[in-house]
């Protein structure tokens, strides 16, 4: 009786021992897997965050400096630098260009146009009167 | 047995209760997770830019941030921490100690609780902003010098990480000050509330409250964006619990039809003339008489857009809100009307009483005691009499409907706010001398922007175009989203009759016209002055004070340009009054600037040549090819 006890006793509790260790494996794994994977999320996330910052801080920089360079490039702004330094920068008179005729059209350049121009500027004339001088 | 039911029946309570939380007030605790959890950042749109013709920035916006404070942060240490801090955002120690010291109130639960956000209103650009994180980074208080347990060693990181915040923002900027204030316009900051899901979140923006800032107002604001997400507990976001983000939709861009460098000249030669003159205000408006561009619009005194101050009288934009009786530069009006009606030529003659009328017993004048006049004469010398006479030949009712048709009693529908309309009384109102002093403009009140508009008509070959300031609207990447046109305009007088108006207008700037001084030496212009005096309620006119003005354009035959210069209440003690004397040269001054910039080719034959031969040292001034 105990013998026949003793042999079946062990039969049987390998068996169930083995998928209680097989179940909490898997209980376990998956639950430190999807703790992993939780954590992974999160941390990806993190770095998202600190992309999206740095990508922020760029165009913010981007923006400003933007602002700046147009600043610089103010009409006003080159005008008085060029008073400033004493360049000797004039605007040239009327009298000073020449109009060429416009090779395409066989005809004059247009003349009455919003297109923007840049604005030019002329260099004093060495040994003489200033290129600014009304012609008469 | 007992025990069974017992515990079965304290089972089945227990599942009643999950029940009842989670069924039936699931709305409830959501709520009040929600509002532990769920955060909800706003995402201000930058404001779209306000450009020039050529692209230069006329207004524009900065990103900054703007400070908050969390007193229940600062505990006892406020006032070390605002001693550090004030100085560098702008604020008295005290004023900042002030905002920064903790109340205690009483929260929604009825428990106390220490403030938590103070809005210090600062827009920090990036480098201040690092200052103040620097520094408070970097701020050590005595007591840190023990040994600290964890709870304070937290209090002094949270302190230093987390009591100043800042928030994303814009601060609308005008880097030419000044310059083209009245068209530009200002922005003033509005508070309101945004309310999402669970959130409620007091926003300050940007509204324009005047100039093209108020009229283009819904296209420069652009979209707010959003995130609704989660923070944790040290208020950092949890990102893979964000809900929505929506990112914000700048404003758009408006290029304006203003040419910064001509505005500049513009605006320059005025303040001179402020100083020479002391004139009340001044205005001044160039236009594209083709296209009906306008190219500059001045207004003085003005005011600086960035500092707005208290005085919003200096806001008034008077080249659109000011009504002025015009005086002479109107006859031109009259004369192209009737040149137009075939009632006279430009060689048909009036006898100007040698200068002194009386029509139905009340008096009128001219400068000089002229007799028979052409009606080129009478634009030529500024005649009164013989423009009243020519006005009598046109008749009340024609009279009124050119006027009208020229633009006068009706705005021009620029698109700036405010614009008024002027009086123009229709003729069942008028006197029996009304008709005799319309046509030398008194009894009709006129704004700047319906004179200037009104002779570009008659330099556009009689063609009326409506003003444009506004050129296009860009998207933030500079693609046109919008063109913007005036159309082809309508006609008001014939193409006849408007060249024989232009060939009167051209004797004005000459030795025997009226404003010699408008005179350029490389271009013809055409041109008419003006001086009135100003009507003092019904108590007649005001004794020593004057309108004067000129209104120009120029090539006279193939006009670029045309020039409004108006000086309202120019004392004669100052020593000019007339147009011919105080606003024909500013308009002389400001068409050579312009016309230098925007290289107008040159309509007076020989001006190469003279140019060649006056150079000193006989080499060939340089050639420079317009496109």
């Amino acid at each position: 009786m105990a013998n026949k006890r003793k042999g079946q006793s062990g039969a049987v509790r390998l068996v169930p021992a083995i998928k209680a260790i097989v179940l909490c494996a898997l209980i376990g794994g998956s639950t430190v897997g999807y703790v992993l994977q939780k954590n992974q999320i999160f941390a990806l996330g993190q770095q998202i965050k600190a992309r999206e910052e740095k990508l922020k801080n760029l165009r913010t920089q981007n923006k400003i400096q933007a602002g700046q360079l147009a600043n610089l490039q103010l009409p006003q702004n080159l005008a008085e630098r060029a008073r400033t330094l004493n360049l000797g920068l004039v605007p040239p008179q009327p009298g000073q260009m020449v109009w060429l005729p416009d090779p395409t059209a066989g005809g004059t350049a247009p003349t009455n146009s919003s297109t923007p121009r840049t604005p030019l500027l002329v260099i004093q004339q060495p040994g003489g009167g200033r290129a600014n001088q009304t012609p008469r | 047995m007992l025990f069974t039911v017992l515990l079965g029946l304290g089972f089945l309570g227990l599942a009643g209760v999950l029940v009842h939380i989670h069924v039936r007030c699931h709305e409830h605790y959501k709520e009040v997770a929600d509002q532990h959890t769920l955060r909800m950042f706003l995402r201000e749109p930058r404001r779209g830019e306000i450009l020039d013709v050529q692209g230069h920035p006329l207004a524009t916006s900065f990103p900054v941030k703007r400070l908050f404070a969390d007193p229940s942060l600062l505990g006892p240490y406020y006032a070390e921490v605002a001693r550090a801090v004030a100085p560098l955002v702008d604020y008295q120690e005290g004023e900042l100690i002030q905002k920064l010291r903790p109340t205690l109130r009483t929260n929604a639960n009825g428990r106390l609780v220490t403030n938590s956000f103070v809005n210090l209103r600062r827009k920090l650009d990036a480098d201040q902003w690092q200052q103040v994180t620097q520094t408070l980074a970097s701020l050590r208080f005595p007591i840190e010098s023990a040994r600290l347990k964890r709870s304070q060693r937290d209090f002094f990181t949270n302190l230093r990480q987390q009591s100043f915040y800042g928030v994303d923002d814009y601060r609308r900027e005008y880097p030419s000050g000044k310059l083209a204030a009245h068209v530009l316009g200002c922005t003033q900051e509005k508070e309101s509330e945004v309310a999402g899901r669970a959130v409620t979140t007091t926003v300050t923006e940007l509204k324009g409250i005047d100039g093209i800032e108020n009229w283009l107002d819904p296209k420069l604001r652009g979209v707010r964006g959003w995130v609704l997400t989660e923070t944790d507990r040290r208020k950092r976001e949890v990102v893979m619990h964000r809900g929505q983000s929506i990112d914000p939709r700048p404003g758009l861009n408006v290029v304006l039809t203003i040419d910064m460098v001509v505005q500049n000249i513009l605006e320059t030669e005025l303040a001179e003339a402020m100083k020479t003159y002391a004139p009340e205000s001044a205005v001044g408006i160039i236009t594209r008489p083709r296209t009906g561009e306008i190219v500059a619009l001045a207004v003085l005194p003005n005011y600086d857009p960035n500092n707005l101050g208290t005085n919003t009288a200096l806001r008034r934009n008077r080249a659109i809100t000011d009504r002025i009786e015009p005086g002479s530069t109107f006859k031109i009006v009259v004369v192209a009307s009737a040149l137009h009606e075939k009632l006279v030529t430009l060689d048909d003659h009036f006898f100007c009483e040698n200068g002194h009328w009386m029509y139905l017993g009340r008096p009128l004048r001219d400068h000089g005691s002229y007799g028979d006049m052409s009606v080129l004469a009478i634009i030529t010398k500024s005649s009164n009499i013989g423009a009243a006479k020519i006005g009598l030949q046109l008749g009340e009712e024609k009279l009124y409907q050119y006027v009208r048709a020229f633009g006068f009693g009706q705005p021009t529908g620029i698109t700036l706010p405010g614009e008024v309309g002027g009086l123009l009384p229709s003729p069942k109102l008028w006197d029996r001398i009304t008709i005799t002093r319309i046509p030398m403009g008194h009894s009709v009140d006129v704004t700047p922007i319906q004179m200037v508009m009104a002779m570009s008509a008659i330099a556009n070959d009689g063609i009326m175009m409506k003003p444009l300031l506004v050129k296009s609207l860009q998207d933030a990447d500079g693609k046109t989203v919008t063109q913007f046109s005036t159309g082809p305009g309508t006609r008001i007088i014939s193409s006849q009759a408007a060249k024989d108006t232009v060939t009167a207008l051209k004797t004005v700037p000459t030795r025997e016209g009226t404003a010699i001084k408008a005179a350029l030496d490389f271009y013809t212009v055409a041109g008419k002055t003006g001086t009135a005096q100003i009507p003092d309620g019904n108590r007649g006119y005001l004794d020593g004070v004057y309108v004067s003005s000129f209104c120009g354009f120029f090539p006279a035959d193939n006009p670029e340009l045309c020039l409004y210069i108006m000086l309202n209440k120019v004392d004669r003690a100052k020593g000019g009054y007339y147009g011919g004397q105080v606003a024909a040269p500013i308009f002389k001054r400001v068409a050579e600037q312009a016309a230098q910039h925007l290289k107008i080719r040159p309509d007076k034959e020989g001006s190469y040549q003279d140019a060649l031969a006056t150079s000193t040292n006989g080499t060939t001034p340089p050639l420079v090819r317009t496109p």
